[in-house]
């Protein structure tokens, strides 16, 4: 969708989660982390894991696996956090690993096929593309991030704190 | 040269706003009280300084619109021209005016037009109105001081010429028109002060001054501006008559009370300056706390002794840094009167206004945030809470209402209270209109409190007024007011009585960045708890616990009783018990608001400074939580909202 008619290739970090392979775009991508335990936040929607302090800053860590795959992520050695912009500012991403760039022509995304969609995962993924002879589930960092507001419509001191 | 003339046009707009404020305080003060004429006087002077202002810095028609505004308050001086609403509603207009052109004449612009003022302002000062008997009773008008020409002094011409090598010709001139200024009036310059301020001109330059003072004392003052080559000055026929006072020795003492540049020490700072200060002496107690842990791991009595040193120097900046923000909150409340004047006056009502504790200081974020919804209360107040005249009086109550503003201060948070003597709010229609409006249902009225309902009118979408007036009805609404003191990290809180009167509390943290925190543990988690809102940490032992219907609570030694609640159960921690704490817990004693809450908790870590750090917008659904911070280890440790952590994740 960034993709433009002077484009064909888009840049992504691949990362593991279980038994996938998954693609954020790049220029989504701030920096990828080492793992560390987020402070868990008492009441917080499912799939968050909770909060960590990227240099001073206190970003909330999600959990996709629970979202993508039904179950709740397990931290293994390798394991990261990938720190990515998402609507809700910086939002670090669990991930089993994370190591490769790729740069995928535009024209080899296809959508993904629609017996791989659940309900639950349909509208996080943009597309499916070969790499080598694996194949990469790309995300929609619009749609595969959580939002503000997305229990509840957003309230008024929230709209102010954006100004 | 502009970037010169533009740092003087920073201090005439900074000064400028003074005199205009201290002229609305002034006739303010005349209109609430006709018969004490002192504040004709500030204003008469504040008019008259803008003038020689104005025409310093070339406005030229800003310095005709204050000449006027200056001609027709010496006619009230003079006791010519009564004092009474109309000519207080002129002069507010001609302020109004000054502003407007001040702004438009500083950007050089010529868009504004005043004609229809000055004319007003020409046609009051000549009307022949009846005196106002009552003023002039016993005080008629002093010999010498009947309006009279020339009065002013006599008229001067000083010719000024330059130095050879003076480079910075306009602000020579510039200083020396402005010394000019303050002994007399400067009727005019040539060439024109704009053309001055340009530079076009080329070594000497002319300045019609009216004054008081003798040739000499006009020439050695001239004279002592740097690269002034030479004075001359001359006598000059004054053509005309300038409408003005004969100033006695008397008032000329007083004429040189009127506030010039403050002489205090002080430079502007950006506040994004300020910002990263707070945020770097905000990273220095985090290091601070974390260098502590070393040492205590170590054990090194050395290394102890530097940090306590440390720990006193960082201490002191930190207060440094943090008084640097701090500003009177009648910074804005000044503009307050004029205001709630206005607003009275167009919805017919008869409203005092006072306030108190201008001098209490709040953190500049903080109070550029709140002067909004202080507005808001404010014509809240006036417009729902006063009732007009007739109907106060039919109810026994004095014709003129009152409206109250103060702040004042407490712990570490300030508390602003908007108060009216109106008719209040009454819990009984604003429970049935909230039931109406779908906020809450008829059946939860037993469990909520009246100030639960008051706050009702807090929900979006929720008006108490019959019908949208000019003033309410915009679309702002008490949910932004509440929004936004909520998000300031402060709390608004309403009483009301019916038929006395309504109280709006604002109670707003000091400062915004660090704050003392007690730290305690549920068990398996540390959270932070605002010490502002800890009154008091008891041992189990110390206490009875009871239970009443079946929910714990805390008899205290006075024999009042506080729920208790336990910080396990509160967050959810999955092994939580409900029920009576364990015999090593903690009681927490937390005042909010009136109320007394008991808290139980695991351990208590100790006492410590904390920088807020804003919580992810995802977690602003979530009760209970006031945001999060780092501690020394480098682990977050959320912080509780002593206001909303009682009903956490209900």
């Amino acid at each position: 969708m960034e993709a433009n008619a002077t484009t064909d290739r888009r840049q992504f970090v691949l990362f593991r989660l279980g038994p996938e392979e998954y693609g954020l775009p790049i220029e989504r991508v701030q920096s990828i982390i080492r793992y560390e335990d987020p402070t868990p936040v008492p009441h917080a929607p499912a799939g968050i894991e909770g909060v960590i302090n990227l240099r001073g800053q206190v970003i909330p860590v999600i959990d996709l696996a629970m979202r993508l795959l039904g179950t709740p992520f397990t931290p293994t050695p390798t394991a990261r956090i990938i720190v990515a912009e998402g609507d809700a500012g910086l939002i670090g991403v669990a991930v089993d690993s994370a190591s490769e760039v790729v740069s995928i022509p535009v024209s080899e995304i296809r959508p993904a096929p629609d017996t791989a969609l659940t309900a639950e995962t349909a509208d996080a993924f943009e597309g499916v593309a070969s790499q080598d002879d694996r194949l990469v589930i790309l995300l929609d960092p619009e749609r595969a991030l959580p939002r503000p507001g997305f229990r509840v419509p957003a309230d008024a001191a929230e709209e102010e704190a954006d100004v | 040269m502009s970037d010169d003339m533009s740092a003087y046009k920073d201090v005439f707009l900074s000064e400028s706003a003074e005199y205009i404020q201290s002229i609305t305080d002034g006739l303010l003060a005349l209109e609430s009280d006709p018969h004490d004429l002192e504040p004709v006087e500030t204003v008469f002077r504040g008019a008259h300084s803008l003038k020689g202002m104005s025409a310093a810095m070339g406005y030229e028609r800003t310095a005709e619109l204050t000449h006027k505004m200056e001609s027709l308050m010496d006619t009230v001086r003079q006791r010519v021209q009564p004092v009474d609403s109309s000519l207080i509603d002129l002069m507010l207009r001609a302020v109004d005016a000054v502003k407007e052109l001040i702004a438009d004449e500083s950007e050089g612009g010529a868009a504004v037009d005043v004609a229809d003022v000055v004319e007003q302002l020409v046609a009051r000062a000549s009307a022949p109105t009846p005196r106002d008997p009552s003023a002039s009773v016993g005080q008629p008008a002093a010999p010498g001081r009947a309006a009279g020409a020339h009065d002013e002094g006599l008229a001067y011409v000083v010719t000024i010429e330059l130095a050879e090598e003076c480079v910075l010709k306009s602000v020579r001139a510039y200083m020396a028109i402005k010394r000019l200024g303050h002994m007399g009036t400067v009727v005019e310059t040539r060439p024109s002060a704009r053309e001055i301020e340009d530079e076009q001109f080329d070594r000497s330059f002319e300045v019609v001054l009216q004054t008081h003072e003798s040739p000499e004392a006009v020439e050695k003052a001239v004279g002592a501006v740097s690269e002034v080559e030479s004075v001359k000055v001359a006598e000059m026929e004054v053509s005309g008559s300038p409408a003005s006072a004969e100033e006695t020795p008397a008032q000329a003492s007083v004429r040189k009370a009127v506030p010039k540049l403050a002489e205090t020490q002080t430079v502007r700072i950006s506040i994004g300056h300020l910002d990263n200060m707070v945020n770097l002496v905000g990273e220095l107690v985090i290091i601070r706390s974390r260098l502590e842990r070393i040492a205590r791991d170590m054990a090194s009595s050395d290394l102890a002794e530097t940090l306590s040193a440390l720990e006193q120097v960082s201490g002191e900046l930190q207060h440094e840094v943090m008084q640097t923000r701090m500003v009177p909150v009648g910074n804005i409340f000044n503009r307050f009167p004029r205001m709630v004047r206005d607003l009275a006056r167009d919805l017919g009502k008869d409203v005092g206004f006072e306030m108190q504790g201008l001098d209490i200081e709040l953190d500049r974020t903080v109070l550029d945030e709140i002067g909004d919804p202080i507005v808001h209360l404010l014509r809240n107040a006036i417009d729902h809470g006063i009732e007009d005249p007739a109907t106060r009086e039919a109810s026994g109550k004095a014709p003129r209402g009152c409206v109250r503003l103060s702040a004042m201060r407490e712990r570490d948070q300030v508390r602003i209270v908007v108060s009216d003597d109106g008719k209040g709010m009454d819990a009984d229609t604003i429970f049935s209109k909230a039931v109406e409006r779908g906020i809450c249902t008829a059946d939860e009225r037993q469990g909520l409190s009246e100030s639960d309902i008051f706050m009702f009118t807090c929900a979006p979408g929720f008006s108490t007024a019959a019908s949208a007036t000019k003033v309410s009805g915009r679309g702002v609404g008490m949910d932004v007011v509440k929004g936004k003191i909520e998000y300031l990290g402060g709390t608004l809180t309403i009483r009301s009585t019916p038929g006395e009167g309504t109280e709006m509390w604002l109670t707003l943290p000091l400062t915004l960045a660090i704050i003392q925190a007690l730290l305690v543990s549920s068990g398996e988690q540390v959270f932070a708890l605002p010490l502002s809102a800890v009154s008091e940490v008891l041992d189990l032992s110390e206490v009875r616990i009871k239970t009443v219907d079946g929910n714990p609570v805390v008899v205290l030694r006075d024999g009042a009783v506080a729920p208790l609640d336990r910080l396990d159960v509160l967050v959810g921690e999955p092994d939580a018990e409900h029920g009576v704490p364990g015999a090593e817990d903690q009681v927490v004693l937390m005042e909010i608001g009136e109320d007394v809450r008991a808290l139980a908790v695991r351990e208590l870590l100790g006492r410590q400074e904390i920088v807020i750090k804003p919580l992810s917008p995802l977690f602003k659904t979530l009760g209970g939580l006031g945001g999060a911070t780092v501690l020394g280890d480098g682990r977050v440790a959320l912080i509780l909202d002593p206001r909303t952590l009682f009903t956490m994740g209900r």
